[in-house]
C-alpha cells in the first residue's frame, strides 16, 4: 500500500464508489427505465397503438400484463439488497482491500449482476424491431433530402478527443511493455482488441449515422436523437475506455493497484451514465412521436409530410 | 425536405427519385450548390437497393441535376434550375419521331428502318459513341 494513503482513505473512496455503483444501477435507472414503460404502456396501449407492439406485445409491454415489469423491479430491488449487504459485510469485517489489487472482479462480477435486466431489454428491443419490420406495410416511403454527417451529431472536439486519448493509450501502452521483442501474447492482444474495440465503435457510428433506421415507424426528427444518442455514446466510450486504461495501467505503474477496485467501479458507471443515461436525457419519452403507431397512421408521419 | 416514394405505383422507382429531385430543385425546396444524402444513406431511408438509387443519381447527374464530387458527396448543379425543364427522354424522343417521319416520306418501310436503326446504333458503339 502506498505509504501517501491512509486505508482509511481508500475504503472512504471504494465505499462511495461502490454505493454509487448500486444506487445508479439497481435503483435509479431501473427506476427511470421503469417509469418510461409505464408511461408508454399507459398513454399508448396496444389496441390504439398496435404497430408498437408488431408481436401484440414486447417483453416489457407483456410484462406490464403478465408481470415481467414487476419481475424487472423486483430483481434489481434484489440486487440492490445485495450490494447493500456486502457494504454492510465488508464494513463488519473489516474488509481491506489488496495492495496488489485484484479485488476489482468483485466489483465487475456485481455489475455483471445488475446489467442482466439491461440486457435482456436490449435483446427483447432488437427483436421487438425485427418483427416491427416483418409488419411494416407502408408503401409510402419518405426520406430527408440532406445528408447526415457525424459533425451534425457530436462535436468535432469529442472525435479529436477520442483519437488523441487512444493514441496517447497506446503510445503509453507500447512504452511501458519494454521491447518488443520480450512482448507476451497477452500484449499483443490487448492491443489488437482495444484497437478492434474502437474499430467497432467507428463501424456502429456508421451505420448509425448512414445505415437503415431499426424502427421503420420512427419519425425522422426522433430517428436524429437516436443517431445523436448512438454516436454521442459511442464516441464518449471510446474517450473513458481509454483514459481507464491509462489511469489502471499509471496505477500498476506506480504502485497504486489498491485503487483498482474504486477505479473499476467508477469506469462502469460512467459507461451507464454515458449509455442508458444519455439516451434517456436525449430521447425523452414525451417527446416522442408516438402517433407513427397508430392503426391509422400513414408514412410519412405529420411531422415528416411530404414536401414535395 | 423530404422525398416520398410509392413502392405500390406503377412509375418505376428510380424515376419516382428523379420526379422527387426535380420537384426539389423546382420549388426550390433546395439550392445550386446544396448536399445531397449519400446514395447508401437515401437507399436505406427509403428501404431501397442501392443500384436504384445509384441509376437514380447517374441519370440526374447526365441531366446536370445534380454533380458529385468525389468523396465530398453530392450535390445539387449550379445549373439545376435551368435544367430541371429540360427531359431529354422527350427530346430523344422528338428528334426520332422525326427521323422516322423523313425516312417514310422518302419510301423507306418500317423494316428498313428498325434495321438501318440497329445498325447505326451498332456503328456507333463501334466508333465508340
Amino acid at each position: 500500500m502506498p505509504a501517501d494513503f491512509s486505508m482509511t482513505a481508500i475504503l472512504l473512496v471504494f465505499y462511495l464508489t461502490f454505493a454509487g455503483q448500486i444506487y445508479l444501477l439497481s435503483i435509479h435507472y431501473p427506476n427511470q427505465l421503469a417509469k418510461r414503460v409505464s408511461y408508454v404502456l399507459k398513454n399508448y396501449p396496444p389496441t390504439e397503438y398496435p404497430k408498437l407492439y408488431p408481436s401484440g406485445f414486447t417483453t416489457l409491454a407483456a410484462g406490464a400484463r403478465a408481470g415481467r415489469l414487476t419481475i424487472f423491479r423486483r430483481y434489481n430491488q434484489l440486487v440492490a439488497l445485495l450490494g447493500g449487504a456486502i457494504l454492510v459485510a465488508m464494513l463488519a469485517s473489516g474488509y481491506r482491500p489488496a495492495a496488489e489489487g485484484g479485488d476489482e472482479i468483485f466489483v465487475m462480477l456485481y455489475f455483471f449482476l445488475q446489467t442482466v435486466p439491461f440486457i435482456v431489454i436490449a435483446f427483447s428491443e432488437f427483436r421487438n424491431y425485427k418483427l416491427m419490420h416483418e409488419a411494416f406495410q407502408n408503401t409510402r416511403r419518405s426520406a430527408e433530402l440532406r445528408p447526415r454527417r457525424l459533425f451534425d451529431f457530436v462535436s468535432p472536439a469529442y472525435v479529436v478527443a477520442a483519437v488523441v486519448f487512444f493514441v496517447a493509450w497506446a503510445a503509453f501502452y507500447v512504452s511501458s511493455a519494454g521491447d518488443i521483442a520480450t512482448w507476451t501474447v497477452e500484449k499483443y492482444v490487448t492491443l489488437i482488441l482495444i484497437s478492434g474495440m474502437n474499430l467497432a465503435y467507428i463501424a456502429v457510428i456508421w451505420k448509425a449515422v448512414s445505415g437503415a433506421k431499426l424502427d421503420p415507424y420512427q419519425a425522422y426528427s426522433d430517428q436524429v436523437k437516436t443517431i445523436e444518442s448512438t454516436t454521442k455514446t459511442m464516441v464518449f466510450s471510446s474517450i473513458m475506455i481509454s483514459l481507464f486504461l491509462i489511469l489502471t495501467q499509471g496505477a500498476d505503474e506506480y504502485g497504486l493497484e489498491v485503487f483498482d477496485p474504486p477505479l473499476v467501479s467508477f469506469y462502469m458507471q460512467l459507461c451507464v451514465v454515458m449509455g442508458i443515461g444519455l439516451t434517456m436525457r436525449l430521447t425523452k419519452i414525451e417527446d416522442v412521436d408516438f402517433s407513427v403507431y397508430r392503426a391509422d397512421a400513414e408514412a410519412p408521419s405529420p411531422d415528416n409530410a411530404p414536401a414535395t | 425536405m423530404q422525398i416520398t416514394i410509392d413502392i405500390d405505383s406503377e412509375v418505376p422507382l428510380f424515376s419516382q427519385l428523379i420526379f422527387g429531385i426535380k420537384g426539389a430543385v423546382e420549388q426550390g425546396a433546395v439550392a445550386p450548390g446544396d448536399p445531397l444524402p449519400s446514395i447508401r444513406q437515401l437507399a436505406n431511408d427509403l428501404n431501397l437497393n442501392n443500384k436504384t438509387v445509384a441509376k437514380a443519381y447517374q441519370l440526374l447527374e447526365r441531366d446536370s441535376i445534380i454533380q458529385t464530387k468525389g468523396y465530398r458527396g453530392t450535390f445539387v448543379h449550379p445549373e439545376a434550375a435551368k435544367n430541371v425543364g429540360i427531359d431529354l427522354n422527350e427530346w430523344v424522343m422528338s428528334k426520332l419521331e422525326d427521323v422516322v417521319a423523313r425516312c417514310r416520306d422518302r419510301g423507306a418501310t418500317d423494316s428498313e428502318i428498325r434495321i438501318a436503326f440497329t445498325s447505326a446504333m451498332q456503328n456507333s458503339i463501334h466508333k465508340g459513341g
